[in-house]
């Protein structure tokens, strides 16, 4: 049984003519001590999603089950206010109470479901202590800095251990270094606590570093899901193909084709590429990932021709630009390339047809 | 003094001039908030292009304030229709009337009130004024593309005025004068001299008679008494029935909702005057009509009601209850909109955050929307104590033994003709303001949001 399922959800914002489709029939299922990333563009309906089966906005069909409880169920018109779904939310912005102290702040849950003080003292200190603000509890939320902020939200959303946390972009509103400790720390938390969690991110690195499984959400519908693995090394579509890596995108026609594999034409050159797209017509779209692309001084089978342009320095590798910048390709590279042309290796697995 | 007459006072002109010299602090308000929330980006942009802060002035900032610049306008124009005093006092010797003096004059000269006449007027004033309150609020709502999205840091740095400065200062320098240090010395010198004239030297005719007049009047002092009772326990309660209704209203764009934001304002559509006669017409008809009603059904419910409720709704009528409920009706509007706009400054995720760890709507409003709103609230009962001191139009057909208040007092010793008591009346009404004002800024409250 799932700790959470969504079957079908749709949304609109407004009502009647004018009512604006946000989610167009979406399901999902979180398995205990299962970590699901919602990602997607803006616009996509992620956030939607999620408050949705926080209960902060009202879906208009479907049904949200947690567990045993159906939470809410179009056709019935039942839906369970937010304050009485017992869940956690962790909010991009924080939202901690500035009134409060960080100790009232994580205790203000336990206090809402009537616990003795003792109680609500123990369970506090006890959660503050896993997330290593032990000494902070008589602080106000202006005095701390933006990272032990984050750590008091999850503090709070934690403490009444509600089956499923939910988080809404936790790791964007800190700074890019902040970042890579932050994404490390949430991801050894959830495995040490067994949590099951369901995030929403815009970063497809973050996504799939912390979670086991990701939904990839566009305009509204689920367009692949699958664990990290398999979104970001057998994309479906194009969308989840651009969506999930740093691509090079060719334009090309197909020339001659035999069931998965096919030839393309790109710019005069025969190409041997994978057919990955469904119904795909003659003139297709062809991505390789930037890492992928071996760089070769001599002529090899399956490669492309072509100048270099200019090399960026990225502090681990350098970032090579071949041919323009429309229609050219661009590759990694340990050391700086001297200027000439290049023979551009793209493996025929590694080119993916759409 | 100079010997010749600098320009007539009593000419309409002038009150018109007056008048609109008044309504500037309401303009001031709306104005100057909507400038200090315009972010400095904008007119420093206007400046590297080569503006000079005039220009800046003329090009950039007034028009991104129009919105406010148009409400302040709608206001003003209401609050025109309310002009009274000012009218009362300057426009006898001219024989200038408004249509709040007309129908104050009339009954005075007449001697009964002429009920129908007032009725008429109230209607075709509402009339006149509920478009009004439409176009303003359609007015608010396309403000909106007004605001200047602040990024972030987006600081607020004084525009350095040049040579413009010492204009800036001269106009504002002489708007102080002439409104404010003029008038109040006026009525400070006549409250503290016996008479006044050409050829008096002041030295002679300092007294302080006419408070010693006051003391002995026992009406005059249970005037001031339920002035500042009014003021403050008044103002209180006020604004927590205000804060009652706004919560009620808070964040739940319904019906009822939209159609309480339009009725608030029919109070203030009217003259005060009227708003007043209309709640001494509740006090005195509305038991004997209940009375009438209830005597049709023969049970002991209804006699009980007869015999308790009704005489006690009778009693309310020559208590301060009675000009206190005319006041909270009349400025519920005002009321309203200060809360209201300390609730919104509570980010709506802080009260999300708290409907997700469990709280219900109640225990949200109570542990969260009300604690952040504190300052908003304490500020919102300065400004009713402000507007409830001064207040003196509403109260004035409500006035009888026990329910006189400084403002209604003065209205009706002015039509008999003691300047003296009036002046001296004045100076205590100022002075009670002064020390309201002054507690409140020492205890922290901020005017400006």
């Amino acid at each position: 049984m799932s700790e959470l399922s969504v079957q079908n959800l749709t949304l609109e914002y407004g009502s009647g003519a004018t009512a604006n489709p946000i989610l167009k029939g979406v399901s999902m299922n979180l398995q205990r001590g299962e970590v699901v990333a919602l990602l997607g563009p803006s616009g996509s309906g992620k956030t939607t999603l999620l408050r949705a089966v926080a209960g902060l906005e009202s879906p208009k069909t479907g049904t949200i089950t947690l567990g045993e409880r159906a939470i809410f169920d179009g056709s019935k018109n039942l839906e369970i206010p937010a304050e009485q779904r017992n869940l956690g939310l962790v909010f991009q912005s924080y939202a901690l109470w500035p009134h409060k102290t960080v100790f009232d702040n994580v205790a203000y849950g336990l206090k809402l479901r009537k616990l003795s003080s003792s109680e609500i003292s123990d369970k506090v200190k006890d959660v503050l202590g896993q997330l290593g603000l032990g000494h902070l509890g008589e602080r106000y939320p202006h005095q701390l800095s933006g990272g032990q902020q984050q750590r008091v939200a999850i503090a709070r959303a934690l403490v009444y251990n509600p089956p499923v946390i939910l988080l809404d972009e936790p790791l964007s509103n800190l700074d890019a270094k902040l970042r890579e400790e932050a994404r490390a720390f949430l991801r050894e938390l959830i495995v040490r606590l067994n949590l099951s969690a369901l995030m929403v991110t815009h970063d497809q690195g973050e996504a799939m570093a912390i979670s086991d499984r990701i939904l990839l959400l566009n305009n509204g519908v689920i367009e692949q899901q699958g664990t990290p693995q398999s979104m970001y090394e057998t994309p479906n579509t194009l969308f989840t193909a651009e969506f999930m890596g740093s691509n090079n995108k060719l334009k090309g026609k197909i020339v001659q084709r035999n069931g998965d594999t096919a030839t393309i034409s790109v710019n005069g050159e025969q190409l041997k590429a994978t057919v990955r797209g469904k119904d795909v017509a003659e003139e297709v779209t062809a991505i390789i990932r930037l890492e992928k692309v071996r760089i070769t001084d001599s002529h090899t089978e399956n490669a492309i021709k072509l100048p270099l342009t200019t090399c960026m320095y990225l502090g681990d590798r350098w970032e090579c630009l071949f041919g323009p910048s429309e229609g050219g390709l661009r590759a990694y590279s340990p050391f700086k390339l001297n200027p000439g042309d290049y023979y551009l290796q793209l493996d025929a697995d590694k080119l993916w047809l759409y | 003094m100079t010997g010749v007459e600098p320009w007539n006072i009593y000419s309409f002109f002038s009150i018109v001039l007056i008048a609109g010299l008044t309504h500037v602090p309401h303009v001031y308000l709306y104005s100057s908030a909507a400038l200090k929330s315009l972010g400095s980006d904008v007119e420093e942009a206007a400046r590297v292009a080569g503006a000079s802060p005039f220009q800046v002035a003329m090009h950039v900032s007034l028009p991104m304030i129009m919105p406010a610049l148009a409400f302040a306008a709608v206001l003003v124009f209401f609050l025109g229709f309310e002009v009274f005093g000012l009218v009362l006092v300057l426009g006898d010797p001219e024989g200038h009337l408004v249509l709040a003096t007309y129908l104050y004059k009339l009954t005075n000269k007449l001697g009964t009130p002429s009920y129908h006449l007032m009725a008429a007027a109230a209607v075709c004033l509402v009339a006149v004024t509920m478009p009004l309150v439409m176009v303003q609020r359609w007015l608010l709502k396309s403000a909106n593309k007004y605001v200047s999205i602040k990024g972030k840091g987006s600081r607020q740095k004084p525009l350095p005025l040049g040579k413009w400065k010492w204009l800036a200062f001269a106009v504002l320098a002489a708007w102080l004068i002439f409104t404010i240090v003029l008038p109040l010395s006026g009525i400070v010198l006549r409250a503290f001299v016996s008479y006044w004239g050409e050829g008096v030297k002041l030295a002679d005719v300092v007294t302080l008679q006419h408070f010693k007049d006051i003391l002995e009047q026992p009406s005059l002092m249970r005037g001031i008494f339920n002035t500042v009772l009014i003021g403050i326990i008044g103002g209180a309660m006020a604004v927590m029935c205000y804060a009652g209704i706004a919560l009620a209203m808070h964040r739940k764009p319904d019906g009822i909702t939209r159609l309480l934001d339009y009725s608030v304002l029919v109070p203030r559509a009217v003259p005060g005057l009227l708003a007043g006669l209309s709640f001494l017409w509740v006090f005195l008809f509305v038991p004997s009509w209940l009375e009438g009603g209830l005597k049709g059904f023969d049970n002991a419910f209804c006699v009980w009601l007869i015999e308790n409720v009704i005489p006690q709704l009778r009693a309310l009528r020559s208590t301060i209850f009675s000009v206190w409920i005319a006041y909270s009706v009349v400025w519920m509007a005002y009321g309203l909109r200060l809360i209201s706009t300390a609730l919104l400054q509570v980010g709506p995720e802080l009260e999300e955050a708290a409907r997700a760890v469990g709280a219900s709507r109640g225990q949200v409003t109570r542990d969260v929307t009300l604690p952040l709103v504190k300052f908003g609230l304490l500020g919102a009962w300065l400004m009713v104590f402000l507007i409830f001191e001064r207040e003196y139009s509403t109260g004035v057909y409500l006035l009888s033994p026990g329910t006189e208040v400084i403002g209604a007092l003065i209205v009706s010793l002015w039509a008999g003709g003691s300047v003296d008591l009036v002046a001296a009346l004045s100076f205590i009404n100022i002075t009670l303001v002064a020390i309201g004002l002054g507690l409140a800024l020492r205890f922290g409250v901020k005017l400006s949001h």
